[in-house]
């Protein structure tokens, strides 16, 4: 159907019946009180808490870089994936990484399309995904990644552990302080993803099972600096 | 039992009251007398047209809304309506109906506006917390849908209730679940109905009350006929014989 | 979507024959009713976010043709690709298209009630392609050959044991009724669909006009899988689902979250801004959004027009004391419930006339509606332009009639109520009707008719002394 031709439609059956327009009353004003910053931590902390996510708390770039050793260390293999360097808050951590002896798989898919399910099938034997943020949630416990240049979407999708390297100057108290400061998050990112808490489903008889398709298990290292 | 200055208010029974359960009427009309409340009664009164307007049958409904406002135009005081679906019907459904009306539009809001169910009346106009009944029983209190989400009947019965002397009260699970009356709906719908009907009268059953206690007589019966055929002992009142203190 | 051979009221009682198919149902139900009342309690200035939520849908509906351009241009603006779908056949016929231009042979599906209204898996199947469904309900629900029974939860009307014979049976995995173990194989099956998949397609939950971005909400990854590793991403968007800003999505997003599982917000939230883009490192090739009439731009213009407010939280299902005693698939729609009841016959036609009388009117629906839509309203209206169209019995029309003429004439009112005495003196047994004739029956099937009382009111009033 042509695209006038669908419009005209939509626009003569609103002229048939005058719709309320009830918009501009503005009544929402919920404005977040400013709150000072340890308790806008302290509400993050308990909010993720609540949906799953753990989450630890570094005082610095070398203890954020211990627990992420730690957290790798758990796992049964060394390959991990993440988003580019310059991405993430802890300095040079892939590289840091790369010379303990964890492998770092090249998380650019190609374009084409056989060799885009080879390096997907490659990617699917990673464990630990590791991504920044760009911002934080308070009121939810939510955490927002852009996908970018150097900041991939599978990094935080496709391994069964996540872990997000947070900085608490990117903590928001809800979702509309965040809109109302980054206005532009909503058009610069081809990909704007609110994540609260680890993949879940409650589909079998209402039974909360963490993991489906998504990360069974979200850290998130808080770094205060 | 506070008196206050004798005023006029009319009665309208609804057509189930008038016809299947009389009695109601009588105590709501003692009850207001005892409150200073002079009662009148137009006896030119019939339906208020609920089953039509449920039914989608807007013509007939507007028919008898127009009958009902004819009669009660000529009287003066509030109307005073022992249902929350009738009332509902006349203070919200009315106006909607006749909005586009020349004639009756205006005479439907002023309709609406003067128009209360009976618990509410007492509590919110009259000022009524307490009016000396007595009743001994272990009761529990069915909200019935209309009055409670469309007219907001919660305190006003809870009040009344609570200050019946020897009236033992207990909680109803799931109170706030529609009992499945719904006017036609029980008859075309008869499946579901009795399905909604199983439900409730089980939680009616699991609250150990043996007296169920609703405001509107539709729903009334529809649970007491159920219960009968059961051969159980559960008493089924419209609060106002409670109030009226009919042991 | 196509009439199903049974009538209603042989579903509904095919579904009451089912107890613990509906105890299933109740509990599930419940459980989310609770939880929703739970995150709403909890919820800072609930009502006056429910009320800037409905004010957003009203603002939307009544410049849609404006919201949909500049929603259009920023896709196109973005590298997407706009189709504009006046029915089911176009749009599945587009998928088709772009399916055999682009050499698709597996399909990874995210949920979508909209893609189940137009049937569109069969389309496909019926092209050669294989189509999966990813969300773990909609899965089990493909593989058992079942439909949906609730728009949130496809099968609450399951058990566990029922999912572990599914999976035993059509997997070959080895009986078990745990969820984390069915679960776990869930996963490990549905990972290579996911990385194999050459196009992932979705409904989507709401269209950004000021940015063009679609957002997609799961609670298990799906949404994102299916956006992100197959290279062609096709979204089909009803064309009502749109809201003007980020802004105001950020309240339909909590709203749906609360009102749909009672969490604060969805696990996650994908704000889908065209394809990827350069140098990103993954990311769907091509974008195709697909925005379809199908029978909505007639509901626009409707009386009914209200119900397009609805952003499918299924809250009002979890509230209906009907659907918790038949569940959704004695409704025969892919829209169960209060909704279901309201937009059914407008989508699928006659078939569905009934849908609308199955409630007593209760208003539970209303109460929980995340957009205060008017529910019971809007089902007394779809009754009484069925009324108005002459779609009714004629023993009903005939009856109705009777009826009011009768309550408009006092004289006559009073012979009825005389004349109703004197059958229930000569019929009732001890003031009660155990059988009714004809009709009326319905309701003597499950309880008593009382008879009516030996003096009415109005006779008592005028000689009190005979009480």
């Amino acid at each position: 159907m042509k695209r006038a031709h669908f419009l005209q439609k939509v626009s003569s059956a609103i002229g048939n019946r005058t719709l309320p327009d009830q918009d501009e009353t503005s009544t929402r004003q919920n404005t977040p009180t400013t709150a000072d910053l340890q308790t806008l931590i302290n509400k993050f902390i308990e909010e993720a808490n609540a949906v799953k996510a753990e989450t630890h708390l570094a005082n610095d770039d070398e203890v954020a870089f211990e627990m992420v050793m730690q957290l790798l260390n758990n796992q049964t293999n060394n390959k991990y994936m993440s988003w580019d360097d310059n991405c993430l808050p802890i300095k040079n951590l892939g590289q840091r990484l790369d010379s303990v002896d964890y492998l770092r798989y090249q998380s650019t898919v190609p374009r084409d399309t056989t060799e885009r399910t080879r390096a997907h099938i490659k990617l699917a034997e990673v464990s630990v995904g590791i991504t920044g943020c760009n911002a934080a949630l308070a009121d939810t416990g939510s955490i927002v990644l852009e996908s970018k240049p150097g900041q991939g979407r599978l990094s935080s999708l496709l391994p069964a552990i996540h872990i997000a390297l947070l900085t608490t100057d990117q903590i928001y108290p809800t979702m509309e302080s965040y809109i109302k400061s980054q206005p532009e998050s909503g058009y610069n990112s081809s990909n704007l993803i609110i994540v609260t808490g680890p993949s879940r489903t409650a589909d079998i008889t209402q039974t909360l099972t963490l993991g489906v398709h998504g990360p069974g298990k979200l850290h998130i290292i808080i770094i205060d600096k | 039992m506070t008196k206050i200055k004798k005023s006029i208010v009319q009665l309208l029974v609804t057509c189930m009251v008038d016809a299947i359960r009389p009695q109601v009427g009588t105590a709501v009309k003692t009850i207001l007398n005892n409150n200073g409340c002079e009662v009148g009664f137009p006896k030119q009164q019939t339906c208020c047209g609920q089953p039509a307007f449920n039914a989608g049958f807007l013509k007939q409904a507007r028919a008898m809304a127009r009958h009902t406002i004819d009669v009660f135009t000529n009287t003066s005081g509030p109307v005073v309506v022992p249902s929350g679906s009738c009332t509902d019907m006349i203070v919200h459904h009315y106006p909607e109906l006749l909005k586009s009306d020349p004639v009756y539009s205006s005479k439907a809001k002023s309709l609406s506006k003067r128009t209360y169910e009976f618990t509410q009346f007492l509590v919110d106009k009259l000022g009524l917390t307490n009016v000396g009944a007595k009743y001994n029983g272990k009761a529990t209190y069915h909200p019935c849908c209309h009055g409670l989400r469309n007219l907001n009947l919660v305190e006003q019965p809870s009040t009344l209730l609570d200050n019946v002397e020897d009236l033992e009260q207990v909680a109803l699970p799931c109170a706030e679940e529609c009992c499945g009356f719904g006017g036609l709906f029980s008859v075309r719908m008869s499946e579901i109905s009795g399905a909604m009907l199983e439900k409730k009268l089980s939680n009616v059953e699991e609250s150990g009350a043996d007296v169920l206690i609703a405001g509107d007589v539709g729903c009334i019966i529809h649970m007491e006929g159920s219960l009968r055929r059961k051969g159980s002992n559960i008493q089924v009142k419209h609060i106002a014989e409670i109030l009226n203190g009919c042991d | 979507m196509a009439a199903t051979e049974l009538s209603f009221y042989d579903r509904i009682s095919d579904a009451l024959a089912k107890p613990e198919g509906q105890l299933a149902i109740s509990a599930g139900a419940k459980a989310k009713y609770d939880n929703r009342a739970r995150a709403m309690s909890e919820f800072p200035s609930m009502e006056i976010t429910r009320d800037r939520a409905r004010s957003i849908r009203a603002h939307t509906l009544s410049q849609l043709d404006k919201f949909l351009a500049e929603f259009a241009d920023n896709v196109e603006a973005l590298g997407g690709h706009i189709f504009w779908a006046k029915d089911a056949q176009e749009c599945n016929q587009y998928i088709n298209e772009i399916a055999r231009a682009k050499d698709v042979q597996l399909v990874a599906k995210a949920k979508s009630m909209l893609t189940e209204e137009i049937s569109l898996n069969q389309s496909l199947e019926t092209s050669g392609i294989d189509v999966v469904e990813t969300d773990l309900g909609e899965f089990i629900v493909q593989l058992s050959g079942d439909k949906p029974s609730h728009i949130i939860a496809p099968i609450l009307h399951m058990t566990r044991e029922d999912v572990g014979n599914v999976f035993n049976e059509k997997l070959n995995v080895p009986f078990s009724d745990d969820p984390a173990t069915l679960n776990a194989i869930a996963r490990t099956h549905m990972r290579e669909i996911f990385l194999k998949a050459d196009m992932g397609i979705s409904g989507v939950n709401f269209g950004v006009s000021e940015s063009g971005a679609i957002c997609l909400v799961t609670n298990e990854g799906n949404g994102r899988l299916i956006s992100t590793a197959p290279r062609i991403h096709v979204a089909v968007m009803g064309m009502e689902r749109l809201v003007p800003t980020l802004g105001d999505l950020s309240i339909m997003l909590q709203l749906l979250a609360r009102s749909a599982t009672g969490q604060k917000l969805t696990a996650y939230s994908s704000i889908l801004c065209g394809p990827r883009r350069k140098n990103e490192h993954d990311g769907p090739e091509e974008l195709h959004i697909v925005i379809l009439d199908n029978g909505r731009s007639e509901i626009l213009g409707s009386a009914l027009s209200e119900i397009l407010y609805c952003i499918r939280c299924g809250a009002c299902l979890n509230a209906c004391p009907v659907f918790h005693s038949i569940g959704g698939h004695a409704y025969g729609s892919v829209y169960p419930g209060p909704v279901g009841s309201v937009l059914s016959p407008l989508l699928f036609g006659d078939p569905w006339n009934p849908l609308p009388h199955a409630s007593s009117l209760c208003g539970a629906c209303k109460e929980v509606c995340p957009v205060n839509i008017d529910l019971p309203g809007l089902l007394l209206e779809s009754r009484s332009q069925q009324i108005a169209k002459g779609k009714s019995p004629l023993l009903m029309r005939l009856s109705q009639w009777i009826y009011a003429i009768t309550s408009c004439n006092p004289i006559l009112f009073g012979l009825a109520l005389r004349s109703g005495q004197v059958v229930s003196r000569l019929l009732a047994h001890d003031g009660w009707f155990t059988t009714l004739p004809g009709p009326l029956q319905g309701w003597s099937v499950h309880r008593d008719f009382p008879a009516l009382a030996k003096k009415s009111f109005r006779q008592l009033w005028d000689k009190p002394s005979q009480d």
